[in-house]
C-alpha cells in the first residue's frame, strides 16, 4: 500500500518585496505569491498543481524545492522540515528533489556536452566512482530513449522534445524520489507532449517516483494525475482526486477552468454551455478584500466581500474553499 | 455548399520554398485549397509542417532572401495577389486580408501607443477625419470586449495583460472589416480561461463582420469549435480536408488519427495512454520521395515509400492522400 506521506507543506507562505530607488530598501508593496497553502503528497503518487499565469503555481514548486526561501511554512520532506535547513544541509536533501524546467532551451547551459550535463549532478553529490558516472549516464539516455552516442553533443543540436528527456535524464542521474515538473511538456508539441508524458508515467512506475506537475493545461494534469490542486491568486481553491474534478467541480473558479479547456470533438465543442471568465486574474499586490476570485464569480454574495472562505474537507479526499459549501 | 457559393480565396500548388546555405527548405510543397465567404477554416499540423508558412505567403510576407514563393496563384475575389506590385499589395493588406499572429508581445510596436497603432491602419485604408478615426478605434476596442476603450487608447502595449494585446490586435486585425482574416495561433500564449474568451469573440466577430477565417493552430481541439472546415498539414502537403464532422469523427488520414489521440481529453472517463506518433517529420531540405509520412505510419506499404500518394475522395468534400484508401489497398481499422 502507498499510503506514506512523503511530502507535507503546511501553510507555506512566500511573499516577495517590491524594491524600487537607488537605495532599493523600500519595503513597501509585496507581492503575496504563495499565502499560506497546506496540501500533503503520497509516496509513488503525482499532484498536479493547475492555475492560471500569475496563481503561484511555480513559486510553490520553486519554494519547495527551496530554489525560493519560503517567508513562513514548513516543508515535511520525508519527516525532516526542510524549510529550516541551511544550504549545507539542504545539500543533502536535494538529491532526493529534482526539478524539470518548463523551457528546454533555457534550461541546459549550452557549452556543454550531454555527457557533461547527465554527469555534473552526479559529482555534485559525489555519487558514484568517476569512472562509472559515464555508464550511469549511458544507462539513463538508453531509459529516455535517448542513443547513447548523443553524450558527446551539445544542447542545439536536439530538438525541444530531446532536450527534455535530458532534462529529465539530468534530474534522474542522482536518483531522486521526488521531481516538481514545471510545466515540462507546455513547449512542445502535441504528438512530443504525449510522448514525454508516457515517458513521465513509465520512469513514475519503475522508480516508484512521486510527482508534482505543474501545468495550466487542465486535461494534461487530470491525465497525469492522482490528485489536483488547483490555484488562484496565490492561495488553494480546491483540491480533489482527479477522476472527481470533471464530474463534480466545486469551486466556481474550477468549473470556469474547466468549461474554458477545448474538447476534440465538434459535437461536444459546438453545442457546449461555456462559462466565460470577465476580464483577467487580478494583481496580487491590491488582493480584494474577502474571497479572492469574488470580482470574477457570477456566485458571488455579501460574505464573500467580507470573509475569505477556508479550504474545508466536503468528503474524502475533497476540499474547497468557497462560502457556497459551507455547512 | 461547393459550387453554389464563390470562393473568396482560391489557392492552387503553392510552393514556398527557402533557399538557405545548407540547402533549399521546401516548406510549403504545392498546397491547394479554397475558402468560402463567411466561412472558418482550421489549419493543423505539427510544427514545421508549413502552416504558419502558408499563412505568410497569402500575405505574401515571406521575405526574400531567404524565402521566395517559387509557384501558384493566390487568388482573392478573382485578383491573384502574386501577380501583384508590393504597392498594390499595400492596398490590400489590412483592407481585404489581415493577420492575427501568435505573439502580441512582439507583433505590437511597444513605442506607440495602441490608438496610434490602430488609426495607423485606419488612415492608410480609409479616407476619413481624425475625429472619425477615434471614434471608431474606441467602437472598435469595445467590440473586442475591452473594457474602458477611451483610457486603453491611449496606452502602450506593455500596460495591457496578454489577453487585452491579443485583443487589441484582433481590433486591428478586423479595424478595416476585411474578407479574411488569418489568425495564426492566436491562443497558443495565453491562459486556458483566456483562450476560451478569444474563441468566443472570433465566433462573435465572424458572424457580425462576415469576415472569413483561417485558424492556424497546432492544437485540434481549438478548431473543433470554431471552425466548419479543418485542413491537416504534414510535411508541406495538405495531408486530409474535410468538414468538421468528417474530419473529427471519420478520419481517414494514419497522421489525423495520431494527432487526434494524442492530446488528453479532460472528459476522458478512464485513464488512457496516450498515444504518440513515433519518430520526427521529415527534412524538407530533402523529402521522402512517397508519402512523407511513410517512416512514421504503421500501416505504411511498399508502395508508401515509393510513390506519393494521390488524393482520394471518400465523400463529397473530404480528401485524402493516402494510399490505404486505394482499392488494391487492405482495409485497416483505425485503432480507437
Amino acid at each position: 500500500m502507498e499510503n506514506e506521506i512523503i511530502l507535507e507543506v503546511q501553510s507555506l507562505k512566500k511573499y516577495f518585496s517590491i524594491k524600487s530607488g537607488l537605495f532599493a530598501s523600500t519595503v513597501g508593496d509585496t507581492v503575496k505569491a504563495v499565502d499560506d497553502i497546506s496540501f500533503k503528497v503520497k509516496k509513488g503518487e503525482t499532484v498536479g498543481l493547475v492555475g492560471e499565469t500569475g496563481s503561484g503555481k511555480t513559486t510553490v514548486g520553486r519554494t519547495i524545492i527551496k530554489l525560493y526561501e519560503p517567508t513562513a511554512g514548513s516543508i515535511i520532506f520525508e519527516g525532516i522540515d526542510i524549510a529550516k535547513l541551511n544550504e549545507n544541509e539542504m545539500k543533502k536533501v536535494r538529491r532526493k528533489l529534482q526539478m524539470i524546467f518548463q523551457d528546454p532551451y533555457a534550461s541546459l547551459d549550452p557549452r556543454l556536452t550531454v555527457e557533461d550535463i547527465v554527469k555534473e549532478p552526479m559529482e555534485i553529490h559525489n555519487l558514484y566512482k568517476p569512472n562509472e558516472r559515464k555508464e550511469r549516464a549511458t544507462y539513463i539516455l538508453n531509459l529516455l530513449g535517448l542513443d547513447p552516442e548523443h553524450l558527446t553533443r551539445f544542447p542545439h543540436e536536439f530538438s525541444g522534445g530531446q532536450r527534455q528527456r535530458i532534462g529529465l535524464a539530468r534530474a534522474l542521474a542522482v536518483e531522486p524520489e521526488f521531481i516538481v515538473a514545471d510545466e515540462p511538456v507546455s513547449a512542445l508539441d502535441v504528438s512530443i507532449q504525449a510522448q514525454i508524458i508516457n515517458t513521465f508515467e513509465d520512469l513514475q512506475e519503475k522508480f516508484n517516483l512521486t510527482y508534482l506537475f505543474i501545468s495550466h493545461d487542465l486535461a494534461m494534469v487530470k491525465h497525469i494525475s492522482n490528485s489536483i490542486i488547483v490555484m488562484y491568486l496565490g492561495r488553494i481553491m480546491e483540491i480533489a482526486p482527479s477522476g472527481e474534478i470533471y464530474k463534480k467541480p466545486l469551486h466556481p473558479y474550477t468549473q470556469a477552468l474547466i468549461s474554458a479547456v477545448p474538447i476534440p470533438d465538434p459535437k461536444v465543442e459546438k453545442s457546449r454551455e461555456r462559462i466565460l471568465l470577465e476580464g483577467d486574474i487580478s494583481s496580487n499586490i491590491k488582493l480584494p478584500k474577502g474571497c479572492r476570485f469574488r470580482p470574477r464569480c457570477k456566485y458571488a454574495m455579501d460574505i464573500c466581500k467580507e470573509v475569505e472562505p477556508v479550504l474545508e474537507e466536503t468528503e474524502a479526499g475533497h476540499s474547497v474553499a468557497c462560502h457556497l459549501y459551507k455547512k | 455548399m461547393r459550387g453554389k457559393m464563390e470562393p473568396v480565396l482560391r489557392i492552387k500548388d503553392l510552393k514556398t520554398e527557402f533557399f538557405t546555405y545548407t540547402g533549399v527548405v521546401k516548406a510549403v510543397r504545392g498546397i491547394d485549397f479554397s475558402v468560402n465567404p463567411g466561412e472558418a477554416v482550421g489549419i493543423v499540423g505539427e510544427s514545421g509542417c508549413g502552416k504558419t508558412v502558408t499563412g505568410l505567403s497569402i500575405m505574401r510576407l515571406i521575405t526574400y532572401p531567404p524565402g521566395k514563393i517559387v509557384s501558384g496563384e493566390v487568388s482573392l475575389d478573382g485578383t491573384d495577389l502574386l501577380k501583384l506590385s508590393e504597392s498594390e499589395m499595400r492596398k490590400i493588406r489590412g483592407a481585404k486580408i489581415s493577420m492575427i499572429f501568435q505573439d502580441p508581445m512582439t507583433s505590437l510596436n511597444p513605442a506607440l501607443t495602441i490608438g496610434f497603432q490602430l488609426s495607423e491602419m485606419l488612415i492608410l485604408h480609409k479616407n476619413i477625419t481624425k475625429e472619425e478615426t477615434k471614434k471608431k478605434i474606441i467602437e472598435l476596442l469595445s467590440m473586442v470586449r475591452i473594457k474602458s476603450p477611451e483610457n486603453v487608447f491611449n496606452q502602450y502595449p506593455h500596460q495591457l495583460s496578454g489577453g487585452m494585446r491579443q485583443r487589441a490586435m484582433i481590433a486591428l486585425a478586423l479595424s478595416c472589416e476585411p474578407k479574411i482574416v488569418i489568425a495564426d495561433e492566436p491562443t497558443t500564449s495565453v491562459d486556458v480561461t483566456i483562450q476560451a474568451q478569444i474563441l468566443n469573440l472570433l465566433q462573435d466577430l465572424k458572424s457580425r463582420v462576415n469576415s472569413s477565417i483561417i485558424l492556424i493552430t497546432h492544437n485540434l481541439a481549438v478548431v473543433a469549435g470554431l471552425c466548419s472546415r479543418i485542413i491537416v498539414m504534414y510535411a508541406g502537403l495538405i495531408v486530409e480536408e474535410g468538414n468538421d464532422r468528417q474530419v473529427f469523427d471519420n478520419p481517414k488520414h494514419p497522421y489525423t488519427w495520431g494527432l487526434l489521440r494524442a492530446v488528453p481529453r479532460v472528459d476522458e472517463q478512464e485513464k488512457e495512454r496516450l498515444s504518440t506518433i513515433k519518430g520526427l517529420p521529415p527534412d524538407l531540405m530533402s523529402p521522402p520521395k512517397g508519402c512523407p509520412f511513410a517512416m512514421r505510419c504503421s500501416y505504411a506499404m511498399k508502395i508508401c515509400f515509393e510513390e506519393r500518394p494521390p488524393y482520394f475522395n471518400s465523400e463529397e468534400g473530404h480528401r485524402t492522400m493516402c494510399w490505404l484508401l486505394d482499392k488494391r489497398a487492405q482495409k485497416v481499422k483505425r485503432d480507437e
